[in-house]
């Protein structure tokens, strides 16, 4: 009985003894440059040098300065303060989509892997019609029927991205369910659902953060695409996609600034992201 | 491999295996797989297209008559339109229409949808071949450098992690700034005229697309090649004696190569979505572009047309590559599916 | 320590050395940084004969048998000698070496599963061997190569896939393969551990037939002792990277000077004996876990202080060759205290 028990609390328990990896450089690394990133959104009023939408026409495409770090943009607006501003609702919508898509996703994966049969089935063929749209598309499909804005995208997005994460988390949770331990908890007596939450997600939960923070870089660069185009969060309003389209006509002129910078912005947080999730998933993948 | 091929598709249409019985379940089973399951997807899908449009704020009555005019009018016209109609009677005849090549009337051009689409299709592909062929050449290529040898590797990853995270309005604006207005090799906007003007109007464009797709690209490659190398068949192929060469290519390449024809043909699929944005962020006169504008414009019926010429390249690559991966893996053939896709 | 093949009783001709290992010592790239797997061993065969290599996990035994083909990591360092019919094969150029892989030796791998392409046909596989031939004449050669080692209906045999074919048939098609070409040499490691009992004794046979028809000289790597006594003349008994003791397979049975080589003879479950597994205290160790003395006396019942400090030196007793301190005083003694268990 008290073997059983013990077995019914998984691998995790039994991997007790073994001695500590080694931390990972580069994923620290990376997760502090997430953090940090997350820290300038949320700080931004406190760190940045000015307003975001005060105009000076005075100081129209100055490149950087004392004054402007990153210099100013078509309207004489900082770009420094303009980037963490718009970090806010960029760093926003692919937070939200990945909350969104990553418990949709694991909920029908969970719940395919362990009803399998017809529910399974059923579920698959959902998601295959899913599969049929690139994700743009369905956010570009999301703003025709309920207008531009930031939430259609986001909630699109979430949707689209569902299929993929089940996807992966399903064939990690199939393999886990075939694991005794799993046996050990319904011999025991232990309710479906519990068993599948304590126990089986429990197992699999370094996986599904992994997939998290890799979805949120795609996730941003489909919203910053979305933005880019006009279809997403509008101008004035300040956001890297935005910014990236505004800077446009400066750049044809020789003022790259705001473009460049929003573009780099960009880049580095979902380098960040995706180094992160794959170091969490090589993690992962080693523990199994 | 190429002389396998034939043979395997003899097998597959006439059924060529041992037991009789199983040679008609898998035939079921293959028929199935590839049409079925695709049509069956594809009316789904066409009909969630149909569903989001169809829930567009706004009235196209007031589009084309201007809202001054009497509500007989807008009742005539609706009814002249077919807009009074149930919704599903509609989606079926604006389907039924489709498959038959007839995509109705741009409310905002007033021509017929089919020959605004056609051009601009044109450029599309342009654009998305030209993206294809640098993808394939330039991300294999350094894939199987980084895979192959133990001194490039860390180079290598490091480059794809940074590629995959530059999307194609970011590598526009770049390439833009440092190629065009700087250098002055391209032009910044337009499609150009003739072969070799439409060719160098789309090279920025082009490498634009095809930066994070050819990180992506790379990386898979770079992996697939790698566990090659390391793999005990290879082993044994050296320890037989055999020539380099002909380790790489039938040993190697071979192996890697169903991973590797996956992930590039589902990654040129996905350029048709990118061009979305690289055609608006270039100018470029390609159905991309319009449809960001149709969307603008609530041009109905054009953003219709895409989005169905969209999914239906979509499901039909990913289709077609399945089927390619069952007759290169032979061991593929005959095994139930126990697993989505 | 050096392992020698016995030679006639009656006469003072030694058998001509097809295969001399003087000294190998190679090193590995594990967790990062080089380690030693193997150390000081030398051993020699001669043309027709058998010599089985017994030891357990990390032994070194299977990456012995690699050196001998020269398969090792490209990152891995090697020092001594590994020479064929007098040529250093560790010297030998490109060229020469792919003609020696491919002419003079033959290897038997572990799991067949994993060492043959799963990609390409059986025909293919075994033809692979053989490409200097034309090709009407790699077809007959591949029919009769499988039908000489038991495979019926050999024509059907050769369009199949690997994964269509059981281990044991496809183990035998790797005999075939391996042999076709003609080898002076066949290098097996393990060839049947992955098989079920049954299919072992089959496959163990055709492994016989073909040695005697053509008068193949073998290394046979295996961890059963009892299925070394069985098919070889010679058994090289290996521990943490070294040849602990060799001895004709009889006589090796019957009384082992080493008393590890006891120790892995009591530890064998006897269906005749109803008594407690005797096991050696400890864990097998590789050579780079290995102290300054005998790599055993970690593990030995008969440890003294020399044993710890001293790596004892290879001696001849008898037919046999040890490397141990006490194995004069120790003689006849391992065995008395094995019947008394």
């Amino acid at each position: 009985m008290a073997l059983t028990a013990r077995l019914a609390r998984g691998p995790a328990l039994l991997r007790a003894g073994e001695p500590r990896d080694k931390p990972d450089v580069i994923a620290v690394i990376a997760g502090c440059v997430c953090a940090a990133l997350l820290a300038a959104a949320i700080f931004a009023p406190l760190i940045a040098p000015y307003q975001p939408d005060t105009i000076d026409a005075t100081a129209i495409n100055q490149g950087p300065s004392a004054a402007h770090l990153l210099g100013t943009d078509s309207l004489g607006r900082d770009i420094l303060t303009r980037l963490l501003y718009g970090a806010r609702l960029s760093l926003l919508g692919p937070a939200l989509v990945t909350l969104l898509s990553t418990t949709l996703g694991t909920a029908v994966a969970i719940a395919g892997s362990w009803l399998g049969g017809t529910a399974d089935r059923i579920m698959a063929r959902l998601l295959d019609v899913l599969f049929a749209f690139p994700s743009i598309l369905f956010a570009v499909l999301a703003v025709v029927a309920f207008g531009t804005g930031l939430l259609a995208p986001v909630v699109a997005l979430s949707v689209a991205y569902t299929p993929y994460i089940a996807r992966v988390i399903r064939s990690a949770a199939v393999h886990e369910r075939q694991l005794p331990y799993i046996e050990a908890c319904q011999l025991l007596g232990y309710s479906s659902w519990r068993t599948a939450v304590n126990h089986l997600l429990r197992n699999v939960r370094l996986l599904i953060v992994a997939q998290a923070t890799i979805t949120f870089g795609y996730a941003l660069l489909d919203l910053a695409a979305i933005s880019f185009i006009g279809l997403g969060v509008q101008p004035p309003t300040a956001d890297w996609g935005v910014m990236v389209s505004e800077g446009d006509s400066a750049l044809l002129n020789g003022y790259v600034a705001e473009s460049l910078a929003a573009g780099a912005a960009i880049v580095l947080t979902v380098v960040a992201f995706n180094v992160l999730g794959e170091r969490l998933a090589a993690r992962s993948q080693g523990r199994q | 491999m190429l002389s396998t091929a034939p043979t395997a598709v003899l097998s597959l249409v006439h059924g060529r295996t041992e037991n009789g019985l199983i040679r008609g379940a898998a035939m079921l089973s293959h028929v199935r797989r590839w049409i079925v399951a695709p049509l069956a997807t594809l009316l789904a899908a066409s009909f969630v297209l149909y569903t989001a449009v169809w829930l567009q704020p706004g009235n196209p009555l007031t589009l084309l008559l201007g809202t001054k005019a009497s509500p007989a009018q807008y009742r005539y016209l609706a009814h002249k339109l077919g807009l009074d109609r149930p919704m599903p009677v509609r989606y079926w005849d604006w389907l039924t229409n489709a498959v038959h090549g007839n995509f109705g009337t741009s409310l905002v051009y007033k021509q017929s949808v089919a020959s605004l689409i056609a051009p601009r299709l044109l450029t599309t592909l342009l654009l998305v071949g030209y993206a294809g062929v640098i993808i394939t050449v330039l991300g294999v290529t350094l894939g199987i450098i980084g895979g192959m040898s133990p001194r490039a590797a860390p180079y290598t990853a490091g480059l794809n992690g940074l590629g995959v995270a530059i999307p194609g309005f970011v590598a526009a604006e770049a390439l833009t700034a440092v190629f065009a207005v700087k250098l002055g090799w391209f032009p910044v906007l337009g499609t150009g005229q003739g072969l070799a003007g439409r060719l160098q109007h789309l090279t920025l464009p082009a490498f634009a697309l095809a930066i994070a797709s050819i990180a992506y690209v790379s990386q898979i490659t770079r992996a697939a090649v790698s566990v090659e190398e390391q793999s005990p068949h290879v082993e044994t192929a050296r320890g037989r004696g055999l020539a380099g060469p002909r380790i790489l290519r039938r040993h190697v390449l071979r192996n890697a190569a169903i991973p590797i024809m996956t992930v590039s043909a589902l990654t040129v699929a996905g350029l048709l979505a990118g061009a979305i944005v690289v055609e608006y962020a270039f100018g470029l006169g390609g159905i991309g572009s319009l449809l960001v504008q149709s969307v603008s414009d609530k041009d109905s019926n054009v953003v219709l047309a895409i989005g169905l010429i969209l999914v239906l390249v979509f499901v039909m690559t990913t289709t077609v590559l399945d089927f390619l991966q069952h007759l290169l893996d032979p061991r593929l053939r005959l095994r139930t599916a126990a697993s989505w896709h | 320590m050096t392992a020698s093949a016995p030679g006639p009783s009656h006469g003072r001709e030694v058998a001509p050395c097809l295969l001399e290992l003087g000294g190998l010592q190679v090193e590995l790239k594990i967790g990062g940084r080089p380690r030693v797997v193997v150390q000081q061993v030398s051993l020699v065969l001669g043309a027709g004969q058998t010599m089985g290599i017994v030891g357990e996990s990390g032994s070194g035994k299977s990456v012995t048998a690699r050196s001998i083909a020269r398969l090792l990591p490209p990152r891995a360092r090697v020092a001594g000698e590994v020479r064929f019919d007098g040529e250093p094969v560790w010297a030998m150029n490109r060229a020469r070496l792919r003609r020696y892989r491919a002419c003079d030796i033959g290897i038997i791998y572990q799991d067949p599963r994993a060492h043959v392409n799963a990609v390409h046909t059986v025909g293919d596989f075994v033809t692979e061997g053989v490409r200097d031939h034309p090709p009407r004449e790699r077809r007959d050669l591949a029919i009769s190569a499988l039908q000489a080692v038991g495979i019926p209906d050999a024509e059907r045999r050769l369009k199949q896939y690997p994964h269509q074919l059981s281990g044991g048939l496809l183990q035998r098609v790797m005999i075939a393969a391996a042999t076709l070409p003609g080898p002076r040499l066949l290098l097996a490691d393990e060839p049947t551990t992955a098989l079920d009992v049954t299919t072992q004794s089959e496959v163990m046979a055709v492994l016989a037939e073909q040695r005697q028809a053509r008068q193949l000289a073998m290394v046979f790597i295996t961890h059963d002792l009892d299925l070394a006594v069985a098919v070889t003349d010679t058994i090289a008994v290996m521990y943490a990277g070294t040849i602990v003791e060799t001895g004709p397979s009889a006589s090796l049975h019957e009384c082992a000077l080493h008393p590890y080589t006891a120790g892995l003879l009591a530890a064998r479950p006897q269906p005749s004996r109803v008594a407690r597994l005797i096991s050696i205290p400890g864990r097998p160790i590789a050579a780079y876990e290995s102290g300054p003395g005998c790599v055993f006396a970690g593990r030995c019942a008969h440890a003294q202080q020399r044993c710890l400090e001293v790596r004892p030196e290879p001696r001849q007793f008898g037919s046999h060759v040890v490397s141990c301190h006490r194995a004069g005083e120790l003689r006849g003694t391992l065995h008395e205290a094995l019947e008394r268990a």
